[in-house]
């Protein structure tokens, strides 16, 4: 229920709210008991801003609980308001769980008074009458003790329900976490791996250096004594040359081999399965290409391949599902032009105006801020970077009201691709 | 006197080009030469030599074990080389590890072959002692003597103080004996009571022993 309401924001409250309204407004006008409509009125507008007003919903508390009274079954009565406690201890903040505290406390002291005290509730179910001060002692207590208890549990079992959510996750969300870490573990191990393979080149080099070198300085020593040997030291100083050429040939091989192998061969054709990948998760994503294509070396290839897919990332991220996101090619005749598009902005803005939130439109100065506004990150460092390597420029753009668009622009690529 | 080179070094062609340089001095010749560490700790010690450069990673052994290894077979001979550690690169761990394990100095090939042969002909002098910041470095890597050793040092070096702290300023025997107006002998004989005292194998360590003292 919390992650539901987590989830659907106002849907999920009013949907709560007037569940238990209604049921509450029933049995009331089951028993036409029409006093007892206030108290659903009042758990209604309780329940209602308990998640985004909660101060209201806490001074909304004690007064329902006053209104209890008035109701055909106080018990069922002060089930339903128990849900208002459990959800301002699940939603609010640390300061508004401290003051639902005491408006359950004092909410229960109204309830024992009215329901207890005045209105003899357990002497009247048992005896049916409301007899001594004793019995109206009794079920004063007893009422209060009861009520604090059960606003006492809710409150507890919401908050450790929250926190299991938050920082304990579902058995999905455990799961998801234990394949990511074995996934990064499984990275550096073979990060780890590849890195003694590595340094043990790397020490296998420094002894052919080490040899060139001893064995130069010997012969510049030598040659002093024994013109002959000059020509016997270059001799092993070329040989030792030659193998220490080998050593770092056989490094840089290595780690250069090890680096293609790992992200493979993704080509612009592998976007479409992409594309498909990302309509089953919910985006209306789209792939189009204009112009007359010309073949790009596998590097050339994997850049353009990466930029759309970090892009795309970027998207997932940030926009909501539901969101068209748009990758478009441009292909001119030595260059290169991929868009990026999507309107999470709008999509997000048409869900919040269909859940009946207020959205604020957008004006000139967003449009304004847009023109002049240049976006940084991680991420699209690291794809300016790439796009370097082909004489490519990304550009990040703001849409006011509608999304965001990253254009990659590879002028000359056609001519690139043919030298390198 | 023309100064006898041992060498243990499993590369060859370092080695070659090491032998190349001692050679071509008129006043040292390599003598041994052994690839193999653990087989040269049994030849070596038939050798009579003045200096002896080694691997400063001996395969199959590690360093301050393989120097502890050889010094003891040149003590069952009779002999007592100075050890020389030779590496690629400079270190300066390397060089405080291997002083104190008993070894003279260390060498590297980063250093030119003037400052490898000059190391060679100070070090074959009975008298040699490493740079001071070598030494201060050393002290992290060297086991504390006992104390009874550490007081039988202090007690033997408070009778000669002067000696001491000349010793420990790496000026030599010669020069300490001018300084203080001695024979040379007098100060070869205090510090040797004092390699007996604190039974160190090398003026490093007793150097190194004499510097923690003194904190």
């Amino acid at each position: 229920m919390i992650r539901w309401i987590f989830n659907r924001n106002w849907l999920s409250i009013s949907v709560l709210s007037l569940t238990l309204g209604f049921f509450s407004a029933g049995i009331e006008l089951i028993n036409l008991n029409f006093n007892g409509l206030w108290f659903s009125l009042a758990l209604v507008a309780a329940l209602i801003v308990s998640r985004h007003f909660a101060w209201a919903s806490i001074g909304l508390l004690p007064i329902a609980a006053f209104l209890v009274a008035f109701t055909s079954i106080p018990v069922v009565s002060l089930v339903f308001l128990s849900f208002v406690a459990l959800l301002v201890s699940v939603f609010g903040n640390r300061m508004q769980r401290r003051f639902v505290v005491v408006s359950a406390i004092l909410a229960a002291l109204l309830v024992s008074w009215f329901l207890g005290y005045e209105g003899g509730y357990l002497q009247s179910l048992v005896s049916g009458a409301v007899s001594s001060e004793l019995s109206r002692v009794n079920s004063l207590l007893l009422i209060g003790v009861g009520t604090l208890l059960l606003f006492g549990f809710v409150m507890s079992f919401g908050r450790l329900a929250y926190l299991k959510l938050q920082h304990v996750g579902t058995p999905r969300d455990r799961a998801v976490q234990t394949i990511s870490s074995d996934r990064l573990k499984l990275e550096i191990a073979k990060q780890n791996e590849r890195l003694e393979i590595a340094k043990d080149l790397s020490e296998l080099l420094v002894q052919r250096v080490a040899a060139v070198v001893s064995i130069s300085e010997g012969g510049k020593y030598a040659i002093k004594a024994d013109p002959q040997s000059g020509a016997r030291a270059l001799d092993r100083a070329l040989e030792s040359a030659r193998e220490a050429q080998t050593e770092l040939r056989r490094l840089h091989d290595y780690l250069t081999s090890s680096i293609f192998s790992e992200i493979a061969s993704f080509k612009i054709s592998d976007l479409a399965n992409l594309m498909v990948a990302y309509r089953e998760l919910g985006f209306n994503a789209s792939l189009d290409e204009q112009g007359e294509s010309f073949p790009l070396n596998e590097g050339m290839e994997l850049c353009v391949y990466k930029i759309v897919f970090d892009s795309m990332e970027n998207v997932k991220k940030h926009a909501p599902l539901g969101s068209d996101i748009s990758v478009s090619f441009l292909w001119v005749e030595d260059g290169l032009q991929v868009l990026i598009k999507d309107n999470g902005i709008e999509t997000s803005n048409r869900q919040k105006v269909a859940l009946g939130e207020i959205v604020v439109e957008y004006g000139v100065e967003e449009d304004l801020e847009a023109l002049v506004s240049e976006f940084d990150g991680a991420t699209l460092a690291a794809l300016r970077d790439r796009a370097k390597i082909y004489n490519g420029r990304i550009e990040a753009t703001k849409v006011p009201g509608v999304g965001f668009t990253l254009s990659a622009i590879f002028p000359g690529l056609q001519a690139l691709s043919a030298t390198k | 006197m023309e100064l006898r080179i041992g060498l243990i070094e499993s590369n060859d062609t370092v080695r070659a080009g090491r032998a190349m340089v001692i050679n071509s001095q008129d006043d040292m010749r390599v003598v041994f030469e052994e690839s193999d560490p653990v087989a040269a700790l049994s030849r070596a010690a038939e050798y009579l030599f003045d200096v002896l450069v080694i691997d400063s990673m001996p395969r199959g052994i590690e360093l301050p074990k393989y120097i502890e290894g050889l010094q003891e077979k040149f003590q069952s001979s009779g002999s007592n080389p100075a050890i020389i550690v030779s590496s690629t690169f400079a270190n300066v761990q390397l060089r405080a590890l291997a002083i104190a394990s008993g070894a003279t100095d260390a060498v590297d090939l980063e250093s030119s072959a003037e400052v490898f042969l000059k190391i060679l002909r100070l070090s074959s002098k009975d008298d040699y002692l490493a740079s001071l910041e070598s030494l201060k470095e050393a002290r992290k890597f060297s086991l504390e003597p006992d104390t009874l050793r550490l007081e039988a040092v202090m007690e033997a070096a408070k009778t000669h103080p002067q000696i001491v702290e000349n010793f420990l300023e790496g000026l030599s025997d010669l020069a300490s004996a001018k300084k203080l107006d001695i024979a040379k002998l007098r100060v070869r004989q205090a510090i040797d009571s004092l390699l007996k005292a604190g039974n160190f194998k090398t003026r490093n360590q007793l150097a190194i022993a004499l510097l923690g003292d003194s904190k």
